[in-house]
């Protein structure tokens, strides 16, 4: 094979390669300056003010209501709802976490607390009780469980046994006492007329 | 049932008998009331002739003699316990068997207990100091009355165990 090398093409390249590597570092070196310098603003006295004005300002009024208004809300909703951003936050082990630690936290802790210890807590349970109490005592499906139970065999028998408990009761403190009834009987008829009860003889 | 080899039985004194008797009248009384209660409405309904009417009343008071009869009858010649006596637990007994006493005994009791009653009701008293506890109708009848244990209710059978149920 025979080759042909043109005259100044390597002198040509090493200027190309001399020009890549000059533009790099000067890209390099700029960004690094530039990421200096936001650096340097943002550590600056001076930077927190600046946010905050322009945050109060009407134009950055103006601009979110601008936002709002147009179609950004919309878009944001439907990509929320595309790539399930609420679905993967619920999924995923992050909030789960937060919650853990918030829970945990003393601060949650004295919250529930005065949340619990609160007027409008006791209002609100009152009203749900009594709402609930209500919509129970309407609801034909409780009556028919509460005859359902009233008439199960196990509420039967206990009442039976209850019944008949008390009435066997009764029963054998009447008949104790009539029988001391029968015997003191005896013995004032026995002293009356100097005889022997019954009680004492043979039998 | 009494068995008349085991232990002498102790016998029923005055107080018991009269309250037993006294449940028993309370229940004879109730029935017959209802029923007459209810004749009386029904017949109400109808115009009667005071003839027909004055029959009717001696048919109901022979009835109501009936029903009394036959209620002491049929109990004391069952197992010798009224309801007043179930109650009370006491027993009316043959006095020389001690079993339950035969249809016509029973009969003859209850024929024979108005004479305890006549005197003043000296023949009841006589329970005070007779040995066995006996009014005057029962030493005429041959009968005595005795103390029995009270019978319990039988518990519900779905709740006893298998080996409860089965026969000994």
């Amino acid at each position: 094979m025979f080759t042909t090398r043109i005259p100044g093409s390597g002198a040509w390249q090493l200027a190309r390669r001399v020009e890549r590597g000059t533009r790099r570092r000067v890209i390099d070196r700029g960004a690094r300056a530039t990421l200096a310098g936001i650096d340097l603003v943002l550590a600056s006295p001076y930077a927190e003010e600046a946010v905050q004005r322009v945050i109060d300002s009407a134009l950055a009024e103006r601009a979110v209501a601008r936002a709002l208004s147009g179609q950004l809300v919309e878009v944001v909703g439907a990509d929320l709802v595309r790539y399930r951003v609420v679905e993967r936050m619920f999924e995923g082990p992050a909030l789960e976490r937060i919650v853990e630690q918030a829970l945990e936290s003393p601060g949650a802790a004295r919250m529930l607390t005065r949340v619990v210890e609160s007027s409008v807590v006791e209002d609100a349970t009152t009203r749900t009780v009594e709402d609930i109490i209500d919509r129970l005592r309407q609801s034909p499906a409780l009556w028919a469980l509460v005859d359902e139970v009233a008439q199960s065999p196990a509420v039967l028998d206990a009442i039976a046994q209850q019944s008949a408990g008390l009435a066997d009761q009764v029963g054998d403190e009447l008949r104790e006492r009539s029988r001391h009834a029968d015997d003191r009987l005896e013995h004032a008829a026995w002293r009356l007329f100097h005889r022997r009860s019954a009680g004492q003889l043979p039998t | 049932m009494i068995d008349a080899g085991s232990a002498p039985p102790s016998y029923a004194g005055l107080a018991t008998r009269t309250l037993a008797f006294a449940i028993d009248a309370a229940v004879i009384n109730v029935v017959a009331w209802f029923v007459g209660v209810v004749c009386a409405l029904a017949l109400s309904l109808l115009s009667l002739p005071k003839e027909v009417l004055t029959v009717l009343t001696a048919v109901a008071a022979f009835v109501a003699l009936l029903w009394t009869f036959s209620y002491f009858v049929f109990f004391w010649s069952g197992n010798g316990q009224t309801p007043g006596d179930r109650m009370m637990g006491i027993t009316v007994r043959n006095a020389t068997t001690l079993t339950p006493l035969t249809a016509r005994r029973a009969a003859l009791r209850l024929v024979l207990l108005p004479l305890s009653a006549i005197p003043l009701c000296a023949g009841f008293l006589m329970i005070l100091f007779d040995g066995r506890r006996r009014a005057l109708h029962d030493r005429l009848a041959r009968t005595v009355v005795i103390y029995v244990p009270a019978t319990r209710r039988r518990r519900p059978a779905a709740r006893q165990a298998p080996e409860e149920l089965a026969p000994v």
